[in-house]
C-alpha cells in the first residue's frame, strides 16, 4: 500500500468520524466544535484531490466564517434560553442505521457511476477550458464563476444580501440587547490585532488577484475579510450599532450593483447579455464583491444592522 | 544526507504533537492542558516546519513556513492567555 492511499484512508476514516461526532449529540457547543475541525478536514481532503479552488473556500468558509457564525448563534441562543448550553444526548431512533446504510448505498452508486463516465471533450468542462483564453483567465474556476456561468454567481451575492436581511427580520424582534466586547482591556489581544489585521488584508487582496490565474477568488478573500470583521468586533475595535450608515448599505450592495453593471455594459455596446468582459473589468468586480462579501459575513457575525469603529 | 534530517526532524515535531494531544487528554485541568497544548504548538509546530524547509530546499519555501509558524505563535500565545484568564476568572466568580 502507498504512503498516498494511506493518507487518504485515514483522512476518509476521520472525515466519517468527524462527521459522526457533530450529529451525535453530547450538546451544540460540541458539535460546533467538531463541524469546525470537519470543516478543516474537508479542505485537506479537496487538497488532496488537487483542488486548491474549493479548499481554499472550504477551510476560510466552511470552517472558519461558518464556524464563527454558529458559535455566534450559539451565544445568543443561551442567552435567550440557557437551558441549550446543557450537554444532551440525542435520541436514538430505530431508523438511523437504516437511513445511513441508505445513504451510503446513493453515494457509492453516484460515485461509481461517476468513475464509470467516460471522457467527453464536448462536456462544459472542456468547453470551459477550450474558450478560456477569451476571458484573459487563467483559473478556470473564477472563469466559470464570473463568466460563463455569472448568472449564479450574481444570484448567489443576492442569496447573500437576502440572509443578512433574513437575519436582521429574525433577531429584531427579541429583545436581547446586541452585548458589545467587555471593555476590558486585554494587554495582548491589541499587540495581536495590530500584527493580524494588516496581515489578513494582504491576504484577502493577495487571493483575489491570485484568483485570476490560480487558486483563490473572490469568495475566499470575502471571507478572509470578514475574519478581519471578526477579529476586530471581538477585540471591540468594531461595536454593533443599530443604525446603518449610508457608506455601509452602500458597501453592502456595492458587489451586486458591480456585477450587474458588468452584465449590462456589453448590452450598451450591442453586445449580448454578460458577454466577456476584460480580466481588469473581472478584477474590479471582484474587489466589489470581495468587500461586500467581507461585510456581510461581518454584519451576520454582529447580529446588527451596522458597525461603527471605536477608537481604542 | 538532507532528508534523513528532515525526517528525523518531522519525526520529533511528531512526538511532540503526540504528547501534547495525549497531555491534552490526560492532564486534570485547564493550565495544565495548556500547558501540554503550547508545548505541542511551539516546539512541534517549529520541528515540523523545519523539517519540511530542509525537505523543500528552498529560502522561499522555508520563508513561507517561518511565517506560518510564528503566526501559530502568536495566536496560541494570545488564545492560550485568554483561555487562562477566563478560566481564572470563573472559578473566582465561584470562589465568592
Amino acid at each position: 500500500m502507498s504512503a498516498g492511499l494511506l493518507i487518504d484512508l485515514s483522512l476518509v476514516l476521520m472525515l466519517v468520524g468527524l462527521a459522526l461526532q457533530v450529529v451525535r449529540g453530547h450538546g451544540l457547543f460540541r458539535g460546533i466544535v467538531f463541524f469546525v475541525a470537519f470543516g478543516l478536514a474537508m479542505a485537506l481532503a479537496w487538497a488532496r484531490l488537487g483542488v486548491p479552488d474549493l479548499a481554499l473556500a472550504d477551510a476560510a468558509i466552511g470552517a472558519g466564517v461558518t464556524g464563527a457564525l454558529m458559535l455566534a448563534a450559539f451565544r445568543r441562543l443561551v442567552e435567550l434560553d440557557p437551558a441549550q448550553a446543557r450537554p444532551t444526548v440525542a435520541p436514538h431512533s430505530p431508523l438511523a442505521l437504516a437511513i445511513a446504510l441508505l445513504a451510503a448505498l446513493l453515494v457509492a452508486v453516484i460515485g461509481l457511476t461517476t468513475i464509470g463516465l467516460e471522457h467527453d471533450p464536448g462536456r462544459a468542462g472542456g468547453q470551459v477550458l477550450e474558450r478560456l483564453p477569451e476571458t484573459g483567465l487563467g483559473n478556470p474556476v473564477t472563469g466559470v464563476l464570473l463568466v460563463f456561468r455569472g448568472f449564479d454567481t450574481l444570484l448567489e451575492m443576492v442569496v447573500l444580501l437576502a440572509a443578512l436581511l433574513g437575519a436582521r427580520i429574525v433577531t429584531a424582534g427579541d429583545r436581547v440587547p446586541v452585548r458589545a466586547a467587555s471593555g476590558e482591556v486585554l494587554p495582548l489581544v491589541g499587540s495581536l490585532r495590530a500584527i493580524v489585521i494588516p496581515l489578513t488584508l494582504l491576504v484577502a487582496v493577495h487571493l483575489l488577484i491570485q484568483g485570476a490565474d490560480d487558486a483563490g477568488g473572490a469568495f475566499q478573500a470575502g471571507a478572509v475579510l470578514a475574519a478581519a470583521g471578526v477579529l476586530l468586533l471581538l477585540s471591540g475595535r468594531l461595536v454593533p450599532s443599530e443604525r446603518a450608515t449610508g457608506m455601509l448599505r452602500f458597501a453592502l450592495v456595492l458587489g451586486i450593483a458591480a456585477f450587474m453593471l458588468m452584465a449590462w455594459w456589453p448590452i450598451m455596446q450591442g453586445r449580448g447579455l454578460l458577454a466577456p468582459p476584460g480580466k481588469g473589468t473581472i478584477l474590479a468586480v471582484e474587489a466589489a464583491m470581495m468587500l461586500s462579501i467581507g461585510l456581510t459575513l461581518t454584519l451576520l457575525f454582529s447580529g446588527s444592522a451596522g458597525v461603527r469603529a471605536e477608537p481604542s | 544526507m538532507a532528508e534523513f534530517i528532515a525526517l528525523a526532524l518531522l519525526l520529533t515535531g511528531g512526538f511532540f504533537f503526540l504528547a501534547g494531544t495525549i497531555g491534552l487528554l490526560r492532564l486534570p485541568d485547564v493550565y495544565c492542558r495548556l500547558h501540554a497544548l503550547t508545548k505541542a504548538d511551539n516546539l512541534g509546530l517549529m520541528l515540523i516546519c523545519l523539517g519540511l524547509s530542509v525537505h523543500g530546499g528552498s529560502v522561499r519555501t522555508a520563508l513561507f513556513l517561518l511565517t506560518i509558524w510564528l503566526l501559530a505563535l502568536m495566536a496560541s500565545t494570545v488564545s492560550a492567555h485568554l483561555i487562562a484568564r477566563h478560566s481564572r476568572a470563573l472559578q473566582r466568580r465561584q470562589g465568592e
